[in-house]
């Protein structure tokens, strides 16, 4: 369908839409992870129950709780990855950058296993 | 004569290469935008020399998936859908995540039902999503209220 002599939207309105959700989400997750915290209401992890072992976000709820306090090496100690991806996902609406996939999976996916590791052998109690 | 696809789908003109300089300016359009000139195929913006200078000088691409366009549009996926349905299964391990699923499907959901035709992705999958985030968030209310989660929490240790 052609429209004649109307302008079309900016460029930009779906991308600002993806970066107000993201934000919102990365406010909401440790004002929530927080308040659950407080509660004494976190959720234990299924898979944790299941096979003893911790899960690859195993301990995000207490890293995002920290990152809320502004305590990133805490935030780090509990779950680097999900750490990472909070900071990751505020700034991400206003990076320009959008990595190769054939690069970014691959690595997004190393980062994973790594960090799953050192949450099987260091996540604190 | 230009025409061009806006990120609403819709196809704007023609108009002449004066009003697609202002649409650039404004951030109506940039080098991802799709054009036909003189009804020929549709190509990147970026592609035509003629609106290199105003393309350098003006604000940096939008955050949007571009579209590719060869005659008629390439289906998209729908990004905040699939991360809603990846958060709200996460949610099962890590409560919160559960609630960022929750507000990805709620938005993929909307996205999908403004430009239906435009989705590869079916509304089956935000829909799934919203359904496993608000099952987790009404069942961890009910075993708080039940006083069940104490009992959980005793027996599997965080």
């Amino acid at each position: 369908m052609t429209t004649a002599n109307q302008t079309p939207p900016l460029a930009a309105s779906i991308g600002r839409k993806w970066g107000l959700t993201l934000f919102l989400s990365v406010l909401l997750l440790p004002l929530a992870a927080e308040v659950l915290l407080k509660l004494g209401i976190a959720w234990p992890c299924a898979f944790k129950m299941i096979t003893g072992l911790p899960c690859a976000t195993c301990g995000g709820t207490r890293a995002l709780a920290a990152l809320g306090r502004l305590d990133l090496l805490s935030a780090l100690r509990f779950n680097p990855m999900v750490a990472c991806a909070a900071i990751v996902l505020v700034f991400l609406p206003f990076v320009r950058y959008r990595p190769n996939p054939k690069v970014f999976w691959p690595f997004f996916w190393t980062f994973v296993g790594l960090n799953w590791l050192y949450l099987i052998f260091f996540l604190p109690p | 004569m230009y025409k061009i696809l806006g990120t609403d789908q819709r196809e704007y003109g023609p108009v002449a290469s004066d009003k697609v300089r202002e649409w650039v300016a404004q951030g109506r359009a940039n080098s991802q935008t799709m054009v036909s000139f003189e009804g020929g195929p549709w190509k990147a913006l970026g592609t035509f020399p003629e609106f290199a200078d105003i393309l350098r000088s003006a604000a940096p691409p939008p955050l949007a998936q571009p579209t590719y366009v060869t005659g008629a549009a390439t289906l998209k996926t729908s990004t905040l859908s699939n991360w809603g349905l990846a958060c709200s299964a996460l949610g099962f391990c890590c409560f919160p995540l559960a609630l960022a699923g929750i507000v990805c499907s709620i938005m993929g959901l909307m996205e999908i039902n403004k430009n239906p035709q435009s989705f590869s992705t079916s509304k089956t999958v935000p829909i799934i999503g919203l359904v496993l985030g608000l099952f987790l968030v009404v069942g961890n209310i009910l075993l708080f209220i039940s006083g069940a989660f104490t009992h959980i929490l005793d027996r599997f240790p965080r």
